[in-house]
């Protein structure tokens, strides 16, 4: 509980510190997220270097916009908010929002437990931009169809077509065994 | 019941960390460090304006009031004085006077037996000498006796009484405005917004200028210490 409760204190007063605009805090703050940030922008941008750019973009417009946190929710959860529509407005000016028609195939959990994080990560970018930018809010953030659809600006409709053919189109791979034998990741 | 190849992805990756390369690091110090630049320069220019214009201000108001040097040698000026000056001044007054003292005593005596051989022209022209003698002689009588008591002081009382109240009123609200402005200004600087001048509505010392007439001196002190308070809240 102390724990907790000396995080959350840490974690306001970070934010306090980024509302007046110290420069020693958006350094702590960049150690501190950074490779969290940048986590969630390459789930969204296949390209890494163009996902490290979004990521220090998102850094900045966190710095403008903290003014605007009002210390209610999660501090971390509002910032990766502000990641995820950064990341989403860069998709906007590159994206094509493919349809594939595929079989749906049935998994079982021991197929995809024997896969490994990069494994999954590499399956993710070789998702088609809206197939993965609609499975990355749906199954991983955990947004519903509704909210996709705001956020993207198209029908509900679609948001599930798409996530249909995510699925599909990650367990043929699956089944497959299409996995790359080394990581580039890092 | 949440899909489980969902399940499966959400758990792995939600928390996935990639530490960002070197060149992302480079990105991210050289951003930071031209937003604290930019924010310097600016700081520094606002302060530099705005004691520019304390500065220019100050000398405005210091010129336009009377040292203790200049009230001694300021020449004597006064509106009973100005009253005769339109006509001839105490000097000329003299001249002219003496002038005609020269002249008559120059001219021939005409004796009681002679007058009735004066000519009737000549008659109107020393009546009328002695009458224009007369009045320059009251003027000038009247003009001593009105200055006896007429000190250097009450000139430049009566000369500032003359010119203060055009300044009151209107350089008042002014200048509470450029407080307010000020005062208002330093709230968004506190919040950690950057200073704007225009969004205050603080006008640089070259428009200023143009306003020479925009504050009066028993405002300066004022203006002087608001100025201070303010410094110190930018500084902490």
């Amino acid at each position: 509980m102390t724990r907790i409760l000396s995080f959350l204190k840490n974690e306001n007063d970070l934010a306090k510190r980024l509302a007046k605009g110290e420069a020693k805090a958006q350094h702590i703050f960049y150690e501190k997220y950074s490779a969290k940030f940048l986590g969630i922008c390459h789930r969204y941008i296949k390209d890494k270097m163009a996902a490290e750019d979004i990521m220090v973009e998102s850094m900045m417009k966190i710095f403008d916009k903290i003014h605007l946190y009002d210390s209610k929710g999660s501090f971390e959860g509002w910032c990766k908010r502000l990641v995820i529509n950064q990341s989403l407005s860069y998709l906007r000016t590159q994206k094509v929002f493919e349809i594939e028609l595929a079989d749906t195939l049935e998994l079982n959990s021991a197929e995809t437990d024997s896969l490994e994080t990069q494994d999954l990560l590499h399956l993710i970018h070789e998702l088609p931009s809206g197939y993965r930018t609609v499975f990355n809010l749906y199954a991983i953030e955990g947004y519903s169809h509704a909210e996709i659809a705001e956020m993207l600006q198209i029908t509900e409709g679609t948001s599930k077509s798409q996530l249909s053919r995510a699925r599909s189109f990650l367990q043929e791979k699956i089944k497959k065994n299409d996995l790359p034998t080394t990581s580039n990741f890092l | 019941m949440k899909n489980l190849l969902d399940q499966h992805f959400s758990e792995k990756l939600k928390d996935l960390e990639i530490p960002p390369s070197k060149r992302a690091n480079e990105l991210f110090a050289r951003k930071v460090n031209k937003r604290h630049t930019q924010w310097k320069y600016f700081t520094a220019a606002a302060s530099v304006v705005l004691l520019a214009s304390i500065v220019y201000l100050n000398s405005e108001i210091d010129d336009s009031a009377p040292t203790a040097q200049q009230i001694e040698n300021a020449p004597v000026e006064s509106a009973v004085l100005n009253h005769f000056q339109e006509e001839e001044s105490p000097v000329n007054v003299k001249t002219e006077e003496q002038k005609f003292i020269q002249k008559t005593l120059n001219e021939p005596v005409i004796s009681a037996q002679n007058f009735s051989d004066i000519e009737p022209k000549q008659e109107e022209i020393l009546v009328r000498r002695f009458s224009e003698e007369k009045i320059i002689s009251t003027q000038l009588r009247k003009l001593e006796s009105n200055l006896v008591d007429y000190t250097l002081v009450d000139a430049l009382q009566e000369k500032i009484e003359i010119e203060a109240p055009k300044m009151e009123v209107q350089e008042e609200l002014k200048e509470k405005k450029l407080l307010t402005k000020i005062v208002e200004e330093a709230k968004y600087v506190a919040n950690g917004e950057k200073p704007d001048l225009d969004r205050a509505g603080i006008k640089p010392a070259a428009t200023m200028a143009i306003h020479k007439n925009g504050f009066i001196a028993n405002e300066k002190q004022q203006i002087r210490e608001s100025v201070n308070r303010i410094k110190d809240f930018l500084s902490k």
